[in-house]
Formats: C-alpha cells, sequence, structure tokens
C-alpha cells in the first residue's frame, strides 16, 4: 500500500545521502568505525523523526495561520537545535557509556542538512501529516543503511592498496559514487 | 603598514591555503547538489557569500557582549536570520535561480562553514577582519564550487550556463541541436558528483602530498649538507692542528 | 548568581528575538508583494497563452468551491459571453529531489485540453525539467478526464506509457497533479 512505497521511497530511491547529498559531512566522517556509524545513524533517524514531525504541526498550526511563514528557516533550526540539547541531557543520564562513543557527534546533528532539510521537505504542502512522518522516518532509516555499509566498506579499504593521495576522503567519494549509480537503478521502482 | 598586510593574508588565506572546501572539506551537501550547472554554482556563490559576510560582520560587533554560555544558539539565530533575508530577496528578484537551487538556499544555515567562520574568528577578531576574512573564504568556495560545476555542466551536457540566456553551447559550436553523444547525462546525476569530487579532491591531495615530499627532500638536502661542511671544517682544523704541532 | 545569570541569557534573547522578528518582517513586507505580483503575472500569462480571447477577469474561484482537494492552489474559470467554459486547476505536486512541480491543467467539457507547467524546483536540470518540455505536456491534450480519475488511474498501475524513461520520478508528478485535478472535476460536476 502507499505507505510501503513512501518507505522504499525514502529509504532507496530517494536516498538522503546518495541521491539527495545531504548528511554528507557526518557520512564521511563518522563511518570510520562501525558502531559510531551505527550510534550516529539511530540519533539522526530519530532526530529527523521528531523534527519533522514538530515542524510540520508547526508550520500548519503556527506559522500559515498566523501569516508568519517567513519565519520557517528560523522556527525549524531551533526546533532541531532544542531536540538534540534534549536528546544530549537525555543520553548523558541514562547511558553515559553511549554519549562518550558519540561525543562530540552528537551536538553536529544541528548542522546535519539532512535533518534540516527534510523539516524543509515535509512542509512544501503536499505531505500529509502521515505521509511526513513516514517519510522522514523512512529516510533516517535510509541514512543508517548507507553509513553502515559504508564504515564496513571502509574497514575494507584500510588495507587495500590504493594511492597515497586518493586514501581517506577522496576514495570514500569514489566509492559513493558507485553505490549512488546502484541506488540510482531503484529509480523505476515505487 | 602591518594592519594592512595583515588584512590582505586574511583574504587571501581564504583563496588557497585555508580554503573551506579543498582543505577543510565542511559544507560538502551543497558542493555535489548545486553544481550541475555554472549558473547555479554562481547564484549560490552570492546567497552564501552575503549569508557569510553579514553574519560574520553582526557576530564580531557583538562579540564583547554575547554571554559565552548562549552563543552557539545566538550565533545560529543570526545566521538564520540573514538566510530568511537571502531567502525571501531571491524568492522575489531572482525567481528562476531561487527554484533551481530550491531547498539549499534555507540549507546554508547548516552549512559548517558559516558557522565555523563565526565560532573560529569573527568571535575573536575585529570588524574589518571579519569583513576579509569572509570575503576570501566566499571568493575560495564559490571558486571551487564554479569549477565542479564547470566540469560538470560540459561534460554533461555541453553547455556552459554563466548566468540566464548568457550560455556556451559547445553542441551548437559543432552544429548541432541535441547534445552530443558524448557529453554523458551521468555527470549530472549524484554518481557523477561524487565522482568528480572524489577526482578533485584525490588530485589536490596528491599534490599536496608530493609537495610536502619535495620540501622534505631539500629539507633533508640542506641538513646534509651542513653536516657535510661541519665535518669538513672539523678535520681542517684538525689538518692545522696538526701542522703546528708537527712544526 | 544562577538566577541572575539565567535573567540575563533571557532578556538578551529576548532582545534579539524581538530584532530578528522585526528585521524579518520588514523585509517579508517588501518582498511578498513582488513575489505574489510575480505569480499572479506568471499565471495570467500562462491562461492569455491559452486562449486570449476568453475572460479571465476575476477568474479566480478557489474560495468558492467546498472541500478542495489540498494539493489544488487555485482553480480559474475562464468565460466566454458570461458562460464558463474552462476551467483551470493549478496543482502542486512532488517530483524528483524534494522539489515542488506547480501546473495547470485546463479542462473543457470533461476533456483534457492542456497541461502548462508554472514552475519546477530544484528538479535536474536538462533532465527532469524535461517535463516542461512542450513535446511531452502534448500527450494528454485531448484525453478524457474519465482516464484520469483517482480510481481508474490506479488500475492502470500509475499510467506508466506517460513516464519520460530517466524522469521518472518527476513525470510521476505530472501524472498526479493531473489525476487530482480531473478527479475534481469530476466530483464537482
Amino acid at each position: 500500500m502507499q505507505v510501503l512505497s513512501w518507505l522504499i521511497g525514502a529509504i532507496l530511491i530517494q536516498n538522503v545521502i546518495l541521491s539527495r547529498f545531504f548528511g554528507t559531512c557526518p557520512f564521511l566522517g563518522v563511518s570510520k568505525s562501525k558502531d559510531s556509524a551505527v550510534g550516529m545513524g539511530l540519533a539522526v533517524t530519530f532526530v529527523m523523526t521528531m523534527a519533522a514531525t514538530v515542524s510540520w504541526l508547526l508550520y500548519k498550526y503556527v506559522l500559515v495561520a498566523f501569516d508568519l511563514v517567513y519565519m520557517k528557516t528560523i522556527v525549524f533550526i531551533l526546533v532541531i537545535a532544542s531536540l538534540v540539547q534534549i536528546i544530549e541531557m537525555f543520553i548523558k543520564k541514562f547511558s553515559p557509556s553511549l554519549y562518550r562513543a558519540l561525543g562530540i557527534y552528537l551536538p553536529l546533528i544541528t548542522t546535519n542538512c539532512a535533518v534540516l532539510g527534510l523539516s524543509t521537505i515535509v512542509t512544501d504542502g503536499t505531505y500529509t501529516f502521515l505521509k511526513a512522518i513516514i517519510y522522514s522516518f523512512g529516510s533516517g532509516i535510509g541514512f543508517l543503511f548507507i553509513i553502515y555499509i559504508f564504515s564496513i566498506l571502509r574497514q575494507k579499504m584500510e588495507t587495500s592498496p590504493i594511492p597515497e593521495g586518493f586514501k581517506g576522503i577522496p576514495i570514500a567519494l569514489i566509492t559513493a559514487c558507485l553505490m549512488a549509480m546502484i541506488i540510482a537503478r531503484f529509480a523505476g521502482v515505487a | 603598514m602591518a594592519n594592512k598586510t595583515s588584512l590582505k593574508t586574511e583574504f587571501t588565506k581564504g583563496l588557497f591555503k585555508e580554503n573551506p572546501i579543498l582543505v577543510t572539506m565542511l559544507g560538502l551537501c551543497p558542493t555535489l547538489a548545486i553544481t550541475v550547472s555554472l549558473e547555479n554554482a554562481l547564484g549560490m556563490g552570492i546567497a552564501f557569500a552575503f549569508v557569510l559576510l553579514m553574519s560574520n560582520i553582526v557576530v564580531s560587533l557583538i562579540r564583547k557582549i554575547v554571554p559565552s554560555e548562549i552563543r552557539i544558539p545566538v550565533y545560529i539565530v543570526i545566521i538564520a536570520t540573514f538566510v530568511s533575508i537571502v531567502e525571501m530577496l531571491m524568492a522575489a528578484y531572482l525567481p528562476s535561480l531561487s527554484d533551481s537551487l530550491g531547498v539549499f538556499i534555507p540549507l546554508i544555515v547548516v552549512n559548517c562553514i558559516v558557522l565555523g567562520r563565526a565560532e573560529a574568528f569573527a568571535s575573536k577578531n575585529g570588524v574589518l577582519p571579519s569583513i576579509m576574512d569572509a570575503l576570501g573564504m566566499a571568493v575560495g568556495y564559490t571558486m571551487i564550487l564554479a569549477l565542479i560545476a564547470s566540469i560538470r555542466e560540459i561534460l554533461g551536457s555541453g553547455t556552459l550556463t554563466i548566468w540566464g540566456s548568457l550560455v556556451l553551447d559547445i553542441n551548437k559550436l559543432f552544429g548541432s541541436n541535441e547534445t552530443l553523444p558524448i557529453f554523458s547525462s551521468f555527470f549530472i546525476s549524484p554518481a557523477g558528483a561524487y565522482l568528480v569530487l572524489g577526482i578533485i579532491f584525490g588530485v589536490v591531495a596528491t599534490i599536496r602530498i608530493s609537495k610536502e615530499r619535495k620540501q622534505k627532500m631539500l629539507e633533508k638536502k640542506a641538513e646534509e649538507e651542513k653536516k657535510a661542511k661541519l665535518l669538513q671544517e672539523k678535520n681542517n682544523q684538525q689538518l692545522n692542528l696538526n701542522k703546528g704541532a708537527g712544526e | 548568581m544562577v538566577k541572575q545569570k539565567a535573567i540575563k541569557y533571557g532578556i538578551f534573547l529576548c532582545v534579539l528575538g524581538i530584532i530578528v522578528g522585526v528585521l524579518l518582517s520588514v523585509v517579508n513586507a517588501i518582498t511578498k508583494p513582488v513575489i505574489d505580483n510575480y505569480e499572479k503575472e506568471k499565471v495570467n500569462n500562462l491562461l492569455l497563452d491559452y486562449n486570449d480571447t476568453y475572460d479571465w477577469n476575476d477568474s479566480d474561484i478557489t474560495d468558492s468551491i467546498e472541500n478542495l482537494h489540498p494539493q489544488i492552489l487555485n482553480v480559474y474559470a475562464g468565460k466566454l459571453n458570461g458562460e464558463e467554459v474552462v476551467r483551470v486547476y493549478k496543482v502542486q505536486t512532488t517530483g524528483y529531489s524534494s522539489g515542488a512541480i506547480v501546473s495547470m491543467i485546463y479542462i473543457e467539457n470533461n476533456k483534457i485540453m492542456k497541461v502548462s507547467i508554472v514552475s519546477t524546483t530544484s528538479q535536474t536540470k536538462g533532465v527532469g525539467s524535461k517535463v516542461e518540455d512542450l513535446s511531452y505536456l502534448k500527450i494528454y491534450e485531448g484525453k478524457s478526464c474519465s482516464e484520469y480519475n483517482n480510481d481508474v488511474a490506479q488500475n492502470h498501475n500509475n499510467k506508466s506509457v506517460d513516464v519520460i524513461s530517466g524522469a521518472t520520478v518527476s513525470s510521476r508528478g505530472v501524472i498526479s497533479a493531473v489525476i487530482i485535478a480531473c478527479t475534481e472535476h469530476l466530483s464537482g460536476e
């Protein structure tokens, strides 16, 4: 049914990293180890879903209602910054080990293009509330999926013969190119 | 005099030594998405320059009265304000560019370069250096965007759209109204973006590494020459002493 | 001490908020009329382009229709000799890569006379923006509305024959718009 096509669309076809280009910085920065990749992916999924939902509600019932649409960028980014703060406090309290592992990556979610990008996309007027939630959740899962696969690939690349200048970021980008080509094949599906 | 030279350095460092994309690799999201046409890259460059310049100025002006604990949220609000202004101005006066850039205009808010310069530089320096810093970074950023966009657009569709109807159509030069088959739309697709960026970074890194190697070799050579000279001098001294003793 | 700090921060943030709010509302007041005007002119040009003998004055009847589909932005009624002959639906749908496509569907006597694109946001230049190609949009002309009625269209698997290869998602956006317009039109009869 429709929900399934929205999910597949969000996870595969319009994948946040490989076809929308959001979240490239953490994608290249955090994917060195599997654990931090998964942790980051889960945190981003959570923040993304919540932020998109709250933004959608605020947009419809506050911004549009009071004719303040021009404030949307500020409102959205403040929602995201607050959510990240709350989650940080939450994780610090309930799982200090996870907090230490994710450390500096948590505040970086605020500057993750994916979260603000999704909030802006779901408030463009063609998304119902349900579609907004499902789509943003799916996008987060798509992010997690790709960043996880990438972390595995990068660990393998550490032991491969790569020319000196291409080690690290350049070869990572070229690998991303190959992954993007595979994802693009799905475009006709949902 | 010293002030003037340092202002110039603040500007030029943004072009090559501390180029935001090539060296610090920040703000890659728009770099990959926007660079499908030169026009887009230039338009984004303008919007980016405006936001970076204005936010650097404001952050520098209020740097002494902002309480340290809340400075990051304050900087974000300031940057978001200027982004909103750019959004509105572009929608009104450059509507086709605003449509092409789409969601990436509001995303300037989360562009690490803007927040990075505000935190690392504007909050610790005066207004004039901050202006130079912003301009340098903006020009450096736009340069690289333009480079990538030109490569992708030419290889992808055989055209070079400089602004609006000012288009250099290579296909037409060869007498064809359609895109010639040597130009593949692969370069316009997301995969092409990653490939071009990866290759550019790889080339830059290779150049940088070979430069460092050369530098190291020169230094090593200089040190060895120095050592040889010292050894020679020592030997000469010894010879003189022996001579003196012999007589 | 902590309370004093909190108050100091609070005041600072409030003042900042007020300055930001005022600044933005001023810029908005300046730019909104320009944007609205530009939109109106664009739409007007498209309507006149379709048929300049029809009377398009006061043609915006959006507010007079109940239960309008949320994605239909405007409905225009073109008149000839005081009688309504054509209804134009301005619909917003999702295209490729986070962009919206706004299209106009012109319907006369339950037949699609024309489809035109008002604006596309973020569609891949040269690929997705192919939907703006006149030759693509022509395939809709003359088709009966009932072909694009919601229930029928679902059964035909999203009308795969109307999709441009390589610009699947963008052209789906247009198909979607046509379906929404036709469904609304038929339900209003």
